[in-house]
């Protein structure tokens, strides 16, 4: 239970501390600029690790399904249909195989 | 009707990322109890922790003994990137209550972040308040029932459900880089950086990902064009 409370502890000041500082505070252009490309990196990031850190029999559902939802979401631009297809095919995949 | 349309609208922009949790969660819930947690624990480590991959490492390196600094350092490390987005919203906070920020601060994940970069006009106290909250109960309530009846659930549904955080983050991405070619060349940049950085494996594990946006970021500011 240490352990937990020590790991919110130091979470939450990562999460806490540079948002409350930065609030309504000016800054530089080029700043901001670094800052509005940040979601773009940190989503690709996440998803390249995502597939990267997949072991064995998940990575074809995984990399299938991310395909889809891309597609679903082109196509329809509607996030839980994208969700739920993506999992569906992934589901399936796992039945075949 | 304001109120209610209002809140209508979050449920609206929470869906999603509320059916990306469920299945995690539950996840989460499992894991926990085959690592022998308490339900207590597991409750604890999603209401007062809230950064889901950290907690799978925790219950990890918890169950094989490693010490609580060791533990605390390395959740640390994997939530640094964290820090990075807590930055990058908090100069887009100009409509929020001062008040507030410290608890939207806590209550920041991965995906609230990535909501809200791409929806900036919905940053006003209300609105990213309650998302968060809904987000949040639900991240709590389905660890609970991961851990009392998650067992229930077919194994191959389950291994199905863990993709649902993947899908949530593309299908998060894709609508705001389609027809851009400035912001689909950032994307591509950060994934090759990191894929490199991923093999290379010089970087402890939460590192490299804090490096790869840092880097990517920096390059790729330059070749974003004024919308």
């Amino acid at each position: 239970m240490k352990t937990i409370l020590l790991c919110a502890i130091c979470t939450s000041l990562l999460k806490i501390v540079p948002m409350s500082f930065l609030t309504n505070r000016h800054m530089n252009p080029k700043f901001i600029r670094f800052f509005n490309v940040i979601p773009y990196t940190s989503l690709s990031i996440l998803i390249i690790r995502s597939i990267l850190t997949t072991e064995g029999k998940m990575l074809l559902p995984t990399i299938v399904s991310a395909i889809i939802a891309a597609f679903v979401m082109i196509k329809k631009g509607n996030i839980v249909l994208s969700i739920c297809s993506g999992v569906a095919i992934s589901y399936l995949i796992l039945m075949m195989g | 009707m304001q109120k209610k349309r209002e809140y209508q609208e979050v449920i609206k922009y929470a869906a999603p990322i509320m059916i990306g949790y469920i299945p995690i969660a539950v996840t989460f819930g499992l894991v926990g109890k085959h690592a022998s947690l308490s339900l207590l624990e597991v409750f604890s480590a999603s209401f007062f922790i809230y950064a889901g991959a950290s907690q799978f490492m925790l219950v990890e390196l918890v169950t094989n003994g490693v010490g609580m600094i060791s533990v605390a350092i390395a959740v640390t490390l994997l939530n640094a990137r964290l820090f990075i987005m807590s930055t990058s919203m908090g100069i887009h906070l100009n409509k929020i209550d001062k008040n507030y920020v410290p608890f939207i601060g806590f209550l920041l994940t991965d995906e609230s972040f990535s909501l809200f970069s791409f929806h900036k006009e919905k940053l006003t106290t209300r609105f990213t308040v309650a998302l968060e909250v809904i987000c949040y109960l639900t991240w709590v309530l389905f660890s609970v029932v991961g851990f009392t009846i998650g067992e229930v659930l077919p194994e191959k549904l389950q291994d199905a459900m863990s993709t649902a955080l993947v899908i949530l983050f593309i299908s998060i991405l894709v609508p705001s880089v389609k027809g851009k070619i400035d912001r689909i060349s950032i994307c591509v940049l950060a994934i090759v950086l990191y894929t490199f950085l991923f093999y290379l494996d010089i970087l402890p594990v939460g590192w490299d990902i804090v490096v790869g946006i840092l880097v990517s970021s920096f390059i790729g500011m330059n070749w974003v064009k004024e919308s």
